[in-house]
């Protein structure tokens, strides 16, 4: 009813309104009389008008433009699309596209559909959009750059960059010195154009090398970390000199750049000092997506824009601008993850393509028409090469790599890409490059890029031959790997005595995970590294005294126990050890059970009695934190309380259950690694009619006497308990003792709780 | 004169009868004294020879119970060798099993090689010591759809874990053997390392077969669906093979 009420009045409405308008348009004809009304009639017929209103409409600019850019998009997606299918970086196919679309090829042979597509008049508009996507490009490369990485491990790595910058610069230099004569534009000094062919063959493209090292899967290896610091090193020094150039070529000399440099420098001081620190705040108030508000977005696209504004007016190009716009961004990942995921979209797929078939437009392959300009760009392309990949190759071995590592690392920073492409359009724009140079050194920046796969396919191939070398993932997968989880520096060390007791003798094939989480509320920014190694001290002078490697890994965090039983359980470790720290036991039943606390009321405790938030004789085995880590963990967990633990080398193991059989695999370790001399109970007398268990000690003591025995009488003597160094009980077990509250819980010595959900496969 | 003669007389008469009543004495305890020196002879010698009697029974019940213990301690070793052995030979029978009825079959279960290949392992933990590091892990998602879909050619693991057994450098004090079984992402890996010796291998009359088998079985098995490789490092031999069973299943689907 109420549908039928809705309809009537909508179609009331308008029509009741349609008919008033058709009224008022009846009296305004009226109005006309007297003026001179042209009307457009032509002869054609009403579809010929039509025709002719669409071929004017597909010659409109904004026309134009948009199908300019669907083809832009699908051609260069397509190329891209065959690149990954032939195992290469999707950037060539993007290079190709364009090429292909301009004057080498479609232009060559389909003079009329380049006209109509590409007309002369429209380059100015695509120039200007694909600018824009070259700053958004920039910006996102400035903010993709680690400058930590740069901090880490500067030495080497700068001096391979530089030396793979200068070696190729000093080349291209000489190799202007021959051809200024007979290539370059009429009107350029000699020291631009060497300037710019320096500065063309010594270019590195860090983003295109980066999404290698990672599609190889080689970016956590020595040699990964290697190539992308100095990619970085590359990348920061090359745009300096590239400003430097751009500055001097447009001065005419070096002596009238001055100004503009010092510009330069001042601006550049402006960023670091001012504009850095006001947008570190920021990111540290905006973090999450939740908060990361317009106006916050409309800060930073500000800082963009006003810093590329700036560098182009100071005359070093706006791409300056937007690389150091990004290279300033607060170095909180979370944010700059947000905002490159903001901007890469639109940057990367909708802009860039247009960069490179605005590129491919300017190159006329054509004008190659004489085997002697055929000739130099083979000389280029060595020339390029040679600087770049032997002078790369040389100093990383000079460096102390060794020659697999070194040749990857000058067939990494061969990779020109994108880069190359950017710097030749600077040169074309600022009239330095004359087209033919400008086809040439895309050709060489096009051949280089290429190269890149196949030549680190050879030399992996080459030095295959004689070994072959396992990735360090399979090596890991048959590691026992332990990890111990801290809190306090001086358990970690007491941690690695413990997990270096069950894995002495293993050497290599025993990995230590040393974490250390910090409560993110608690910590700033700054003294974050002075912290972490404050953390980890005890536990690397431990490392150091039992001569065994192994890894810290230091995080914030807020919610504790998930963090560590994630790293846990994705890590893929075998044991997770944790301390059970004392503190928590002050004041409970337990704590007083263990000795941890001669006082029974603790003013805190007690409050909290009182108020209700805790039951007084609350005597649960473990504080809420171990809990929760050992519900969640899927790896054997062990908690550890320590009472003056130095080495393990009388053990102590009750047995309380079937279940509990797997502590003597644990035992086990602890004899083979540190030649323990473990005393086996059978508190339930459950091992007396268990042959599989019995069997198993048997087993170990034909092998090994003296270090095992097994016990079968029930009653704990107090001396006994403390010869022991240790003791390994199951979580069950401890539960049970706990909740019985046993009289010997008050001598015990240091323990090992494990919790083994894994265990199905020990018994035998 | 007479009279003084007679007394003298008779004093000479007392006095010879207390000499002849005094040695008589003396005589008799002589023969006393001597008869106490035989007697305590006797019983010294009587002593010592219920003393060596003492000895020699004690001595034999030490000895009734030291054969006994003998035995308990060859028992012990016996008993727990009877054991082992009887265990291997348990694994034995499921190993023996699975050839003989599972191992017709073209393809295996995931979970059935790798129960089968677990057994194997056991079998071969007879000839190490119990201290020994093997570490046997499995780690598999057993939602996986394919985990339970006959896909595996059956002993496709024995090689490469025969061969861990084989030429794992017992001796050295940092001896492992690590084998460890993955399903994940509808593949099956299989991981087994272990230390060799630096020593160039003894040469062999026989062998080498496996090697070659094995390759050519996941070679016209899987095409281009699995992975082996084979390295030496720092004298760990790491053998990693990679089937993917999702690549497999799908090339088979676009052969029909």
């Amino acid at each position: 009813m109420a549908k039928a009420k809705n309809s009537l009045f909508y179609l009331g409405i308008i029509g009741g309104f349609s008919a008033i308008m058709y009224w008022i348009v009846l009296l305004g004809a009226k109005l006309e009389s007297g003026r001179d009304i042209v009307v457009h009639t032509s002869q054609q017929g009403q579809w010929a008008d039509f025709k002719e209103a669409l071929v004017h409409n597909l010659e409109h600019p904004l026309a134009i433009l948009l199908a300019q850019i669907v083809t832009i998009i699908l051609v260069a997606k397509l190329f891209g699309w065959i690149c990954t299918k032939i195992g290469q970086p999707t950037v060539i196919g993007e290079m190709i596209a364009g090429i292909v679309l301009g004057p080498s090829l479609i232009g060559m042979y389909f003079p009329e559909f380049s006209a109509i597509l590409f007309p002369s008049q429209s380059l100015g508009n695509l120039q200007f959009l694909s600018q824009l996507g070259l700053i958004l490009f920039m910006f996102i490369v400035g903010m993709e750059l680690d400058l930590k990485v740069l901090r880490n491990k500067t030495h080497e790595a700068v001096v391979i960059s530089h030396a793979s910058i200068i070696i190729p610069f000093a080349l291209g230099m000489g190799l202007a010195y021959f051809i200024y004569n007979a290539y370059a534009p009429d009107g350029v000094q000699f020291l631009s154009f060497a300037l710019f062919m320096g500065i063309a063959m010594s270019i590195t493209a860090f983003p295109v090398l980066a999404r290698i090292v990672q599609e190889r899967g080689i970016s956590k290896t020595k040699l990964g970390t290697v190539a992308i610091t100095c990619a970085a090193a590359d990348d920061i020094t090359a745009w300096c000199i590239l400003a430097a150039v751009i500055a001097i070529v447009k001065a005419g000399s070096v002596v009238s750049s001055f100004y503009t440099i010092l510009m330069a420098l001042a601006y550049v001081l402006l960023m670091i000092k001012i504009v850095r620190p006001f947008l570190i705040r920021i990111g540290n108030i905006y973090n999450s997506r939740e908060n990361l508000s317009k106006p916050v977005v409309a800060i930073i696209f500000l800082t963009l824009i006003l810093s590329a504004y700036a560098t182009e007016i100071i005359g070093i190009h706006a791409l300056f601008g937007a690389f150091m716009a990004g290279a300033i961004m607060p170095e909180n990942v979370k944010f700059r993850n947000l905002f490159i995921d903001k901007v890469e979209d639109v940057a990367l797929v909708l802009l860039l393509p247009l960069f490179f078939v605005f590129t491919g437009l300017r190159t006329q392959i054509g004008l190659l028409n004489d085997p002697e300009i055929w000739k130099l760009t083979g000389i280029i392309i060595l020339i390029a090469v040679a600087g770049k990949f032997i002078g790369s190759a040389l100093a990383a071995k000079f460096m102390g790599q060794n020659w697999k590592d070194s040749l990857s690392i000058g067939a990494l920073m061969n990779t020109r890409g994108l880069m190359e492409l950017v710097v030749l359009n600077i040169g074309y724009d600022l009239g330095v490059l004359t087209p033919e140079v400008f086809s040439m050194m895309v050709l060489m920046a096009l051949v280089t890029t290429f190269m890149t796969g196949p030549a680190l396919d050879f030399i992996n191939w080459a030095f295959k031959s004689k070994k072959e070398e396992a990735s360090p993932e399979v090596k890991a997968i048959s590691k026992y790997k332990i990890l111990l989880s801290f809190g306090k520096p001086e358990s970690g060390r007491t941690l690695l005595k413990l997990a270096n007791g069950f894995t002495q003798k293993l050497n290599g094939n025993a990995t230590f995970t040393a974490m250390h989480l910090s409560s993110a509320d608690d910590l700033h920014h700054y003294d974050m590294d002075a912290y972490e190694s404050e953390s980890f001290k005890p536990v690397i002078e431990e490392s150091i005294h039992l001569n065994r490697k192994i890894t810290t890994l230091f995080k914030a965090s807020t919610d504790f126990d998930s963090d560590i039983t994630s790293v846990a359980n994705k890590g893929d470790y075998d044991l997770l050890l944790i301390g059970l720290g004392q503190s928590i036991y002050e004041g409970s039943f337990l704590g007083k059970l263990l000795g941890f606390t001669t006082r029974i009321i603790n003013p805190e405790k007690l409050l909290n009695t009182v108020t209700g938030k805790e039951n007084f004789f609350d005597s649960s085995p473990f504080d809420e934190r171990t809990k929760q880590i050992i519900t969640k963990s899927l790896i054997p967990v062990g908690v550890f309380i320590n009472k003056d633990f130095s080495k393990a080398q009388r053990v102590f193991v009750p047995v309380f259950d079937v279940k509990d059989s797997f502590l003597v695999a644990y035992a086990q370790k602890l004899i083979h690694n540190s030649g323990a001399q473990v005393v086996v109970l059978d508190a339930a007398g459950q091992i007396r009619n268990n042959a599989a268990i019995k069997e198993k000690i048997r087993a170990i003591e034909q092998t090994v006497p003296n270090h095992i025995s097994l016990q079968n009488q029930g009653a704990i003597e107090k001396d006994f308990l403390e010869q022991q160094d240790l003791m390994l009980i199951s979580l069950e077990s401890w539960k049970k003792m706990v909740e019985s509250k046993s009289l010997w819980l008050s001598d015990i010595p240091s323990t090992l709780i494990i919790s083994d959900k894994t265990n199905l496969y020990l018994e035998g | 004169m007479f009279q003084l003669a007679a007394v003298t007389n008779l004093s000479l008469y007392l006095f010879a009868g207390a000499v002849v009543v005094l040695l008589c004495v003396l005589v008799y305890l002589q023969l006393r004294l001597l008869k106490a020196e035989r007697i305590k002879n006797e019983a010294a010698a009587k002593f010592q020879q219920l003393e060596s009697q003492v000895n020699s029974l004690q001595l034999a019940t030490l000895e009734s119970k030291l054969n006994p213990h003998l035995f308990k301690n060859i028992l012990n070793s016996i008993q727990s060798h009877a054991y082992q052995t009887y265990f291997a030979l348990d694994k034995l029978a499921n190993v023996l099993d699975y050839i003989l009825y599972e191992s017709r079959n073209k393809f295996v279960t995931a979970k059935e090689e790798i129960e089968f290949a677990l057994n194997l392992v056991e079998i071969n933990k007879i000839k190490l010591s119990p201290l020994f590091e093997l570490n046997v892990k499995t780690k598999i998602n057993e939602a996986d759809p394919m985990y339970d879909q006959p896909l595996i050619a059956p002993l496709i693991s024995i090689d490469l874990i025969e061969n861990a057994f084989k030429h794992a450098d017992l001796q050295s004090e940092d001896a492992f053997i690590s084998i460890v079984f993955e399903f994940k992402d509808s593949q099956f890996f299989l991981t087994v390392s272990n230390k060799v010796s630096p020593k160039s291998p003894l040469k062999k009359e026989r062998g080498g077969i496996g090697t070659e088998t094995l390759e050519q079985r996941l070679r016209i098995i899987y095409k281009d669906h699995y992975k082996l490789n084979r390295f030496v490092e720092d004298n760990v031999h790491i053998a990693h093979l990679n089937i993917n069973l999702r690549e497999h299943t799908a090339a088979m689907h676009t052969v029909r």
